[in-house]
């Protein structure tokens, strides 16, 4: 499965579109990594428990939205976008979508 | 080039898994990790607590019995109740730097209750359904293993620290609801361990019963009382019911069990109370 | 005693009303997609080579959606253990369509087929400053025009 955010994947014709698929997740870290990244929020640095979280979620994100890429025959999604929304205090929304395309080799 | 709309299936984007189940997990791995916390607080206060001299506990309440009003229509029966815990501190042995100060309260509740410092509080409800000194001596003493053994202390301090968590996990997820829930939890984590210190506050105050006395007659009526009081108290109370009856029952039986493994007698006469009226 | 009570109802007619208003909302999703699958989406901004268009006009979709009490005390426990809130899903999943299908209506009702560079946008609109999820508002936009390909 190519996943791309340009309108074309280089070295393949399109052959067919095969409209929106998407993918979103809402996930949490248990509170202690919570306690953590609100005392690290006085000494500053990266919130590694939380980038860990965003890591988790925008890999599943994507692998949702493939499944649905491959459960209507695509081989491709092009022009994928990313957008976080943060839902809860700790938890976080990632939804990834794009255009599920066939491709063919040139 | 063509343009198609095919129908992505369903439950990519959910989850499967009935949600009534997923909030029974949920529960479930709460009250374990709650059992984990409240052990380990537990073990903390109960390995602190010999270090911390009696003396900073009873200034720690020492404020809070100071405006105690001693009526004067309470003097001799509160002299009376002293003069019973004196004689009973010596029989249990307590460290010559712990004293026990008792303090009566006319009010109708049936309980007693011992306080961080020494401080022992008994309840008009309580005495008039006990019918024998032995009876109240059990008591008593039942209170004084309490302060003996520091368990209002190490409840005190478990309790605080408990809140504490509380507090911060509230505050990190800033959900009230879920803060009260566990909460809730917390405290069920925690009544194995109040059993387990009645458990031994009886056995102790068995020990000093008999060590006063030289016999224990009398000593399991608090018990019969109490239990009189769960079944009167049915109607109104159902759900504390549940929750104290068994436990009554089986800490009458395991003094019953104890009595009869030591051969200790309980047919002697029993002691009558003086009339304060 | 009457605070436990009240949550309890809460939990009750939360779980129960919010389960059937998602279902019924599943059932008139699934039952408008396939009226309106005739309008295709794409993130796209440029059509192929070889394809016409006729007309453009920007159309947009909006729902703002909520999650009910049980549902919310689900994700708070959630919250505390870590992990996937699967309670939230069904909400933002259930937005995202909405918000697609309305914006299809309007593609249609413009006698469009097609809808070019599709994007979305969620806001969480709660009232304590967004540390708990009371609703979401989810938005979705794009070019829609008439396709004809020439063969």
């Amino acid at each position: 499965m190519l996943i791309s955010n340009l309108e074309v994947v280089p070295g393949y014709n399109i052959v067919k579109h095969l409209g929106l698929v998407q993918g979103s997740t809402v996930r949490a870290k248990h509170v202690g990594r919570d306690i953590i990244a609100g005392l690290k929020n006085i000494f500053g640095g990266e919130l590694s428990g939380y980038t860990e979280l965003l890591q988790e979620a925008r890999e599943e994100a994507v692998e949702r939205m493939k499944q649905q890429a491959l459960a209507v025959g695509a081989n491709a999604v092009i022009n994928v976008r990313f957008s976080t929304s943060s839902v809860t205090q700790g938890a976080a929304e990632l939804f990834a979508y794009g255009t599920a395309v066939v491709v063919e080799e040139k | 080039m063509r343009y198609e709309n095919p129908t992505v299936p369903e439950g990519i984007n959910t989850s499967r898994g009935h949600p009534l189940k997923r909030l029974l997990f949920l529960f479930a791995a709460l009250f374990f990790l709650l059992v984990i916390v409240v052990f380990s607080l537990r073990l903390m206060a109960v390995w602190a607590a010999p270090y911390i001299p009696f003396a900073y506990e009873q200034r720690l309440v020492g404020h809070y019995f100071s405006q105690d009003k001693k009526s004067e229509s309470h003097a001799r029966l509160l002299s009376y109740l002293q003069w019973l815990a004196q004689r009973l501190t010596k029989a249990a042995n307590l460290p010559d730097d712990m004293t026990v100060t008792i303090h009566y309260r006319d009010e109708p509740m049936v309980n007693a209750v011992a306080m961080p410092g020494g401080h022992i509080v008994i309840y008009r409800g309580l005495l008039e359904r006990l019918d024998s000194e032995n009876a109240l001596a059990m008591v008593m003493a039942h209170e004084i293993a309490h302060v003996k053994r520091r368990h209002p202390l190490i409840n005190l301090g478990s309790g605080v620290v408990f809140s504490l968590v509380i507090a911060v996990v509230t505050g990190s997820t800033g959900d009230a609801v879920t803060g009260r829930i566990i909460g809730q939890l917390g405290r069920i984590a925690d009544l194995g361990f109040s059993r387990e210190q009645e458990l031994q506050a009886d056995f102790d105050a068995l020990y000093a019963v008999h060590a006063l006395y030289g016999h224990v007659s009398g000593a399991d009526d608090l018990y019969s009382v109490l239990l009189q009081e769960a079944e009167d108290d049915l109607s109104s109370r159902v759900p504390e019911f549940m929750q104290t009856h068994p436990v009554l029952k089986k800490r009458l039986e395991r003094l019953r069990g104890v009595i009869r493994e030591r051969n200790w007698p309980d047919d002697r006469p029993v002691l009558m109370l003086p009339d304060f009226n | 005693m009457s605070n436990l009570v009240l949550f309890l109802l809460l939990l009750v007619l939360g779980y129960s009303f919010g389960r059937y208003a998602e279902q019924r909302h599943y059932r008139s999703i699934i039952r408008r997609e396939k009226e309106y699958s005739d309008v295709v989406l794409t993130t796209v901004r440029r059509p192929a080579p070889g394809v016409e268009l006729t007309g453009s006009e920007l159309v947009a979709g909006s729902v703002v959606i909520s999650v009910d009490y049980f549902k919310r005390f689900l994700a708070g426990l959630r919250n505390l253990i870590g992990g996937r809130m699967t309670s939230y899903e069904t909400l933002l999943d259930r937005g995202r369509r909405e918000a697609i299908l309305r914006m299809k209506q309007q593609a249609k009702a413009r006698g469009a087929n097609m809808v070019f560079n599709v994007k979305m946008e969620t806001a969480s609109i709660s009232k304590d400053g967004g540390s708990a999820l009371g609703s979401v508002e989810i938005l979705a936009y794009g070019t829609a025009t008439t396709v004809t390909i020439r063969e």
